[in-house]
């Protein structure tokens, strides 16, 4: 398969899930762990941030989740068959989770919160990770578009201010010097683009 | 617009289009007939949609700026650049125009402070920061506020993290390592401990001297967590470098020898160049580590990794920074740099002092080359008896040093402690914060000063403990504890009496207390286990034992139950009620909702739903009427005696199997209207006056487990609930009154008291009573329209003068608050009234220029009246009332005989207007205060002027010497109270924490406390003896412009710009906490080494219980 990838540091998720989870049975395979790892951690990451943690706890529980995995999987604790990949990983960060929760529901009582926090249920749970999964694709598109095109920075920069900040198109039509006319020509053409390389993520996975 | 030759619009406006903004008419129609623009508007849609699929929450996730936008402008700064963006808020890089001096600023993130606490939390940081001056702690130059964001400007480091820092061998990194200890420990003298110490918050600049940084506090105490995103306990601090007792989440426990951790894993890391535990696998792994495994040896450590060797002495030091158990620890960052330097001079280390066979390794290590160059045994025999002499004088000289540095180390752990405390209740963790002053109030044990004890605000605890639980339960109006240890009352019910309180146990017993915690009355009830939760008649004569899988009701003094009702048809006792009386019982059984005659026992009714399932009933208090409410929230009430049904409003909620049920019902007092804490809503109250009643919803949900109490009065409905939380509701409107933690854990039960001024909880942790009420430390006079300058009291108390703008005189009468005006024909502002210390004369000066004096009747005829040629800022009588002391603006001070009114004297010198000007004690020296920053001293004698401080940026507003004339003490705009001593002239100590320029401050009679007060209407409270902050009194909503002790230093008078004259009680929360005495003693008696100690707690506390409130 011909993998276009981004720029270094913009993950890309062009690899078949398939062909990925393979990789990962050998350990000696770092680019498996590495492509496994570039493309899950954000997504984890972003939605252990929803379930309530902080930066760096939810990179804590991330990386937590991610060994557990790898190891497991390796010990054929995961069978496809039995479920997507999507709820292994959503049922290991909980457990991490519950486990961080226990650990901090002690001082939660003593400041007379309940120590019993809610957690989304299974359902909601897909929806916040599908969610957080579309974000992390998009701004992935995002990066890559800004490091593989040949868009000129003031019409990202307008596109990235108008479109994604609300910017009004009054003002960054003056700050950058385009009128209104090219800024939403420059919008659409990058919309165009970002279509493509969204596409191409999805018909590869 | 036409945009292009073809006529065909421009991409902006088919933008509009397809966002279906209505544009002209005619362009419309042409798209509608343009090939080439129906495609374009094809196009535009479909990216649209495109992009609106990516939506969360009607956002689009955006990429990090790629150009900092500096919305911020800060005046006197050039923004340079971002360098941080953190929970608490934005770092910047900036350059201050003036001096051009590099600087970094802090400014909040969110605009206006999200919430009191953040606020607080920013204040702190200020106020710490601005303590710490040491040149290895990162300085603050300034703060203030802008756009409604708190900022503030602190030195700039050029440099790299402590351990990117370069350096040339262990000593060196040593050296600097001792510098950040010396850095630490000075800020644990000033009571502040950093919690989050790390190599990112320790920056080396370009001189290779160490900063440390961040002393922000931040972190370790998060606010009252309301939104999710905060709910999941932050974990404090930075994983590698936390203590076991951080990572445990025991922040009681998180003292000073925390940091001494923190320290000890950075130099481990400094010196192998790996963490004492690795942490980047798994979490959990790496907590355990830290909790339970000893750290590896760091001199295995840096052989492994290739670093140089590693000292075992050296290895000692760390291992003991290291130790799981902070007693094992060294007990402060000094202690710790002390013996670094030890090591670094080659001399033997405490840590290993107990050692005699080390101390005599070391000392032949030292001499190593004579020894070998002696290469006999007698020599090395003679070494050891020489060193053995030595040890033995050195041990009983550390001996007399350990006890030195001990003491002054358990009252630095204290403060420290105390602090802590204090910040803990700022931030709204009231538990921590009780826990935390408690014991050290207890704990350490305070003799009051010198000579007998004023009798009030005296405990014998620090007073600085006292003061912060005198704050917090000014927040959280505790009365008082009651243990009911080791059974926990589950049920509660306040007494016919209206003060006494009937409590059950899980077990079975039932008990009367009265307010006092006196054991009045009590029987048990056989209960089955497991254990009931009971419910209970105000007499106690009936009560209902419920066990989850059936319910019993019990008469007293019979053996047999009235009724068995099983299995319960419900997990939550909202299906059961026994009426106030005790005469009636009703359940939900069987389907139907039936009531019941208690004696004899009776069914009197027996009702059927018509549609959903019944979930909640409730009697009235007249016995005549039932509530019932259905799963869908249906909701009808029935006359039990004729069985008809009086009240009915359907739910308009569909049928749902996730419906919850519970939440039990609660008739008012009168029976006109019923609080229904059905789980699915907020909580609501019915009005029964209407038909069908209507609900209000309250405003504020409370949490799952709710219990409920309306007032006598029926006015306010008291909601408590499974996090401890009691929320006071209005309960006609639904408004929220107040809200507090009541118990650590679930509140069992919750009761009014008889006369509504108090609510009874029971929780875990005991019997509860709290006060109810607005703020009641304080009484108020509003005069609308009048902007207060200034007041003073009557020599013997009774009455309290306050004067301003419009004029007038007002007295107010101590004992009934009702105030008099008196005009005396003058209708320029006053700026000041001073009443002599004999009470003979009482002087007020004008902005006319005229200064009046009265010498008897204080009424519309003053007896004088002394002219001057500009306005007066300030009036003041010498001690025996003889002279008075006028401060004009023409920049002189005017000495007039009162009984007179000759001038005796003009002083000279001042180089502007002066805001206050006083005799000192012997009458012999006037002092004032000049706006150019000036403090001036003049020998009344001669004239002759003496400066002790020159002009200066900021002004000075306020002075007032001591009683014993030993100290002046000056306020203005460096906001900070300045002590002079006054034979040296010299500032001695400085109170730092107003946040705003002080107008004014006032001495209490005991010569113990300073009060001052801000231009941003902030009263503290200072301990003189101990310069400590003692409390924060909050509530003027402009600038406080007078301050004044009544004469029996019990109560605080303030005069405000915010049209008010408030009278602090400051003797008001001594009963809540002696009320809390008692359980307090308990929880940590088994620390107490003193039994005297606890005796005198307990006497202290009955003579304040006994005492009166003030008004």
């Amino acid at each position: 398969m011909n993998l276009r990838r981004g720029a270094p540091g913009t993950a890309s998720i062009t690899n078949t899930t398939t062909e990925l989870l393979d990789g990962l049975h050998d350990s000696g395979n770092r680019a498996a762990w590495d492509e496994f790892d570039r493309r899950y951690r954000p997504i984890l990451i972003a939605f252990l941030r929803r379930m309530g943690l902080d930066e760096t706890d939810a990179a804590d529980v991330a990386q937590d989740t991610l060994t557990c995995f790898v190891q497991d999987y390796r010990a054929r604790k995961y069978v496809r068959e039995h479920g997507r990949l999507r709820s292994w990983l959503i049922g290991i960060a909980r457990c991490r989770l519950a486990d961080l929760r226990r650990l901090k529901g002690r001082r939660r009582e003593l400041r007379g919160e309940s120590a019993i926090t809610e957690m989304p249920n299974d359902s909601d749970a897909d929806a916040i990770w599908e969610a957080e999964k579309r974000r992390v694709v998009f701004l992935q598109a995002v990066a890559e578009l800004r490091e593989t095109t040949r868009f000129n920075e003031r019409t990202i920069q307008a596109f990235e201010r108008v479109v994604l900040r609300h910017e009004p198109v009054e003002s960054v039509s003056a700050e950058l010097g385009l009128s209104a006319q090219e800024i939403y020509n420059a919008k659409n053409r990058v919309v165009e683009r970002l279509r493509e390389i969204v596409a191409r993520y999805e018909a590869d996975a | 617009m036409s945009g292009s030759t073809t006529g065909c619009p421009p991409p902006d406006v088919l933008e509009g289009i397809a966002l279906r903004q209505p544009g002209p008419q005619d362009v419309e129609s042409h798209v509608a007939s343009c090939p080439a623009c129906r495609q374009s508007l094809h196009e535009i849609q479909a990216n649209n949609r495109f992009l609106s699929a990516f939506a969360l929450d009607g956002a689009l996730p955006s990429p990090p700026a790629v150009e900092p936008q500096h919305a911020i402008d800060i005046p006197g700064y050039d923004i340079v650049r971002e360098i941080h963006r953190g929970g608490q808020g934005v770092v910047y890089q900036a350059v201050q125009r003036s001096t051009r001096r590099d600087v970094a600023i802090k400014v909040m993130k969110h605009g206006p402070f999200a919430t009191l606490a953040d606020r607080a939390r920013f204040e702190r940081e200020v106020e710490t920061l601005s303590r710490l001056n040491h040149p290895n702690i990162v300085a603050v130059h300034d703060a203030g506020m802008i756009a409604g964001s708190s900022y503030f400007v602190m030195n700039y480091i050029d440099g790299v993290p402590l351990d990117e820092a370069q350096a040339t061998g262990e000593r060196e990194v040593i050296e600097r390592f001792i510098q950040v200890c010396d850095a630490v420990h000075a800020a644990h003298l000033r009571g502040v401990i950093h919690r989050d110490l790390k190599p990112s918050n320790i920056r080396v600049d370009r001189a290779g001297r160490p900063h440390v940084l961040d002393f922000g506090l931040a972190k370790s105490l998060e606010s009252e967590p309301d939104s999710a995103m905060t709910r999941t306990g932050q974990f404090v601090g930075s994983l590698p470098w936390a203590s076991p007792e951080q990572i445990e989440g025991a922040s009681s426990k998180v003292d000073l020898r925390t940091d001494v951790y923190s320290l000890g894993a950075i130099l481990f890391q400094l010196l192998t160049g790996k963490l004492p535990f690795d942490v980047g696998s798994s979490l959990r792994d790496a907590l355990d580590d830290i909790l339970t495994r000893e750290p590896p040896r760091p001199s295995a450590c840096a052989q492994a990794e290739g670093r140089p060797r590693i000292d075992d002495e050296l290895e000692t030091i760390i291992l003991r920074c290291l130790s799981k158990d902070r007693e094992r620890r060294y007990q402060s960052a000094g202690e710790l740099a002390r013996d670094l330097r030890r090591y670094q001079a080659g001399e033997p280390i405490e840590a290993k002092r107990d050692s005699a066979v080390y101390l005599l390794r070391k000392t032949l290590r030292r001499y190593r080359m004579r020894v070998a160059a002696a290469g006999a045994f007698l020599v090395l025999l003679a070494v050891f008896s020489v060193v053995m002499s030595l040890l033995y004088r050195r041990s009983s000289l550390l001996e007399q040093q350990a006890l030195r540095s001990a003491a002054s180390l358990a009252e630095l752990l204290s403060q420290s402690n105390i602090e802590n405390g204090r910040l803990a209740g700022v931030l709204g963790n009231l538990e921590q914060a009780e826990q935390l002053l408690w014991r050290e109030l207890l704990l350490h044990r305070h003799t009051n000063g010198d000579g007998p004890s004023a009798g009030f605000n005296t405990p014998p605890g620090p007073p600085e403990a006292y003061w912060a639980l005198w704050e917090l339960y000014r927040r959280r109006p505790c009365l008082r504890t009651l243990i009911s240890d080791p059974l926990v009352a589950r049920g509660a019910i306040v007494a016919a009496n209206g003060e006494d309180l009937w409590t059950a146990t899980g077990t079975g017993l039932i008990q009367l207390f009265s307010a006092s915690g006196r054991l009045l009355d009590g029987y048990p009830v056989p209960v089955p286990t497991p254990p009931a939760i009971p419910l209970l008649a105000m007499d106690g004569a009936f009560s209902v034992g419920w066990y989850g899988a059936g319910c019993e009701l019990r008469a007293r003094g019979r053996d047999d139950p009235l009724i068995v009702i099983s299995p319960a048809p419900s997990r939550d006792e909202s299906f059961l009620h026994l009426s106030r009386s005790g005469r009636r019982f009703a359940a939900l059984t069987e389907g139907a909702a039936v009531v019941w005659k208690t004696e004899p026992l009776e069914e009197l009714a027996r009702f059927m739903p018509e549609s959903a399932e019944f979930a909640a009933i409730a009697i009235s208090n007249d016995d005549r009427r039932v509530a019932v409410r259905d799963r869908l929230g249906g909701f009808f009430v029935w006359d039990v005696e004729s069985r008809t049904r009086i009240r009915a409003a359907s739910s308009a909620l569909p049928e749902r199997d996730s419906l919850r049920a519970p939440g039990e019902l609660h008739f008012s007092p009168d029976d006109t209207r019923v609080a229904d804490a059905w789980i699915e809503t907020a909580g609501r109250i019915w009005d029964l006056t209407v038909d069908p009643p209507t609900a209000t919803e309250l405003v504020e949900r409370a949490g799952s487990h709710r219990v409920q109490s309306f007032s006598p009065d029926g006015r306010l409905l008291a909601v408590a609930d499974l996090g401890g939380y009691v929320r006071i509701f209005d309960a006609r409107s639904g408004a929220l009154v107040s809200r507090f933690v009541a118990h650590s854990g679930r509140v069992n039960s919750i009761s009014f008291t008889g006369d509504g001024r108090g609510i009874w909880t029971t929780g875990q942790d005991g019997m509860r009573e709290w006060e109810v009420g607005d703020d009641p430390c304080v009484r108020e006079l509003r005069v609308p329209g009048e902007l207060f300058h200034g007041l003073d009291f009557s020599r013997d108390g009774s009455e309290l003068l306050s004067v301003g703008l419009s004029g007038v005189l007002h007295r107010t009468g101590s004992s009934d608050w009702v105030t008099a005006t008196v005009a005396f024909g003058n209708d320029a502002t006053i700026s000041a009234v001073a009443v002599s210390d004999d009470g003979a004369h009482v002087a007020a000066g004008t902005y006319s220029g005229a200064a009046y004096v009265w010498s008897g009747a204080l009424d519309a005829s003053p007896e004088r009246r002394l002219d001057h040629p500009n306005r007066l800022s300030y009036v003041a009588f010498n001690r025996d009332g003889s002279l008075l002391a006028t401060a004009c603006d023409d920049a002189v001070v005017r000495v007039w005989r009162v009984a007179d009114g000759t001038l005796v004297r003009e002083l000279h010198g001042a180089a502007g207007r002066m805001p206050q000007v006083r005799f000192d004690p012997t009458g012999q020296r006037v002092a004032a205060v000049v706006r150019d920053g000036s403090l001036l001293v003049w020998d009344l004698a001669t004239g002759a002027v003496e400066t002790w401080t020159g002009p200066r940026p900021t002004p000075l507003r306020t002075l007032r010497f001591t009683a014993d004339g030993r100290q002046l003490v000056v306020g203005g705009g460096q906001r900070s109270v300045d002590i002079w001593d006054v034979e040296r002239k010299r500032c001695v100590a400085q109170l730092v924490g107003h946040s705003q320029e002080i107008y004014c401050l006032d001495i209490s009679p005991d010569g113990r406390q300073i009060a001052s007060g801000d231009s941003g209407g902030v009263i503290r409270l200072w301990d003189r003896e101990r310069a400590r902050p003692l409390a924060t009194l909050e509530g003027h909503t402009a600038s406080v412009m007078a301050l004044r002790f009544a004469p029996d230093g019990r109560t605080l008078a303030s005069a405000s710009l915010d049209q008010s004259v408030r009278e602090w009680d400051l003797t008001y929360y001594d009963r809540h906490i002696a009320g809390q005495v008692d359980a307090q003693l308990r929880a940590i008696e088994p620390q107490l080494e003193d039994p005297e100690g606890a005796a005198a707690w307990r006497d202290w506390a009955a003579a304040t219980l006994q005492s009166q409130a003030r008004w």
